[in-house]
């Protein structure tokens, strides 16, 4: 009579833990996918509430962070797939990386324009592409990043590579 | 110690970004979730709202028409119309991707996605727009026959019919090609 209960508590407690852990970086995620302040806020809104019933099927087979990245990642992407026209408009990171520059690399930016820049160039990028930017820049590691995309190690370092090179050349000397 | 490299700067860069949400309680949670649920009984019910409009229209055909073979074409597209609301029904509770939103990896998670939209893209004039042919080409013919008047005007409006079926075929067709590419392209990420 009681597990239904002890259920939903042990479903509350998970979401709670995870969103004081990992609630700013779900904000950055949103931002990332979403640059219109409405829709970030649905999708982000979205995304919470995705999280706390995820948690009712959560055994613990992989960490929570992962959990939370996986659900925070695949419903971001829903939504970008549920876009018309979307396919036709996102570039992989090696389409990226052979376009030319439209801003001047070495022209000095404060810290809200190179964010800016940098979330243009990420809003540009296809889910998976864009997903492994965004792990790496929260700091994850190719091992964690592969974990969570489903992508195999060596062509999340392949990635991983091409985001560093990107970002080295569109940033190396304009970030403060 | 070495200074830390200008992607060690943007990462911290992206990692300062400030919160500019209050942390939702899980009372907003819970009403959020409700709200989410109340929002697919809406889409659901237009559908059945039209789906009615569709059935008194047509139930008017049928019990006023004059020609036999216009009121067969009128029970016929009663029956496509209920075929379509039995597999919007089925396609609507056929398990959610939503389900597998934490299990699935990224990229099986995106496949699916993609794979589905394709399928639904792919199959849409077999299960929307073919139900209807039937009743639709019967009743022109009834028509067509009972009003001899008629006939140029009935003849254009068949040709348009079948264009714009023909036109929605194309652009689905072109947007499942697209889906498929992507699929295709995914595959290099395996």
């Amino acid at each position: 009579m009681t597990a239904q209960p002890e259920a939903d508590s042990r479903r509350d407690c998970l979401y709670a833990e995870a969103a004081a852990a990992f609630g700013a970086a779900l904000e950055r995620l949103a931002r990332a996918y979403e640059s219109d302040p409405d829709r970030r806020l649905d999708l982000l809104q979205e995304i919470h509430v995705a999280l706390w019933r995820s948690f009712a099927a959560f055994d613990g087979r992989c960490s929570v962070r992962t959990w939370v990245y996986r659900v925070a990642h695949n419903v971001a992407t829903s939504q970008v797939v549920r876009r018309r026209r979307w396919a036709q408009t996102f570039v992989a990171l090696d389409e990226l990386d052979s376009m030319a520059d439209a801003v001047d690399p070495g022209q000095l930016l404060d810290d809200r324009r190179a964010l800016d820049r940098m979330m243009t160039l990420i809003h540009r990028l296809d889910p998976i592409d864009r997903q492994v930017t965004l792990l790496y820049l929260e700091g994850m590691d190719a091992a964690s990043i592969s974990e969570i995309a489903g992508i195999s190690p060596g062509n999340v370092a392949t990635k991983i590579h091409r985001v560093k090179k990107i970002l080295a050349r569109r940033f190396h000397e304009s970030t403060p | 110690m070495t200074d830390p490299s200008p992607n060690d700067n943007l990462q911290a860069l992206w990692q300062s970004q400030s919160s500019e949400q209050p942390v939702m309680s899980l009372e907003q949670i819970r009403e959020k979730a409700r709200y989410l649920e109340r929002r697919v009984v809406r889409r659901n019910r237009r559908e059945y709202v039209a789906a009615v409009f569709v059935a008194v229209a047509y139930g008017g055909i049928l019990w006023r028409a004059p020609s036999a073979a216009v009121r067969i074409g009128a029970a016929l597209i009663l029956a496509a119309t209920a075929v379509v609301c039995y597999r919007l029904r089925v396609y609507g509770s056929a398990a959610s991707l939503q389900d597998n939103v934490g299990i699935n990896n990224s990229l099986e998670f995106y496949r699916a996605q993609l794979e589905r939209q394709r399928d639904l893209l792919r199959s849409v004039w077999i299960w929307f727009l073919l139900p209807f042919v039937p009743g639709f080409v019967v009743g022109l013919i009834g028509y067509a026959r009972a009003q001899p008047s008629h006939q140029a005007a009935t003849i254009v409006y068949s040709v348009l019919a079948m264009l714009l079926g023909i036109g929605l075929h194309l652009l689905n067709h072109r947007a499942a090609v697209r889906l498929q590419r992507v699929l295709d392209r995914l595959k290099d990420n395996g």
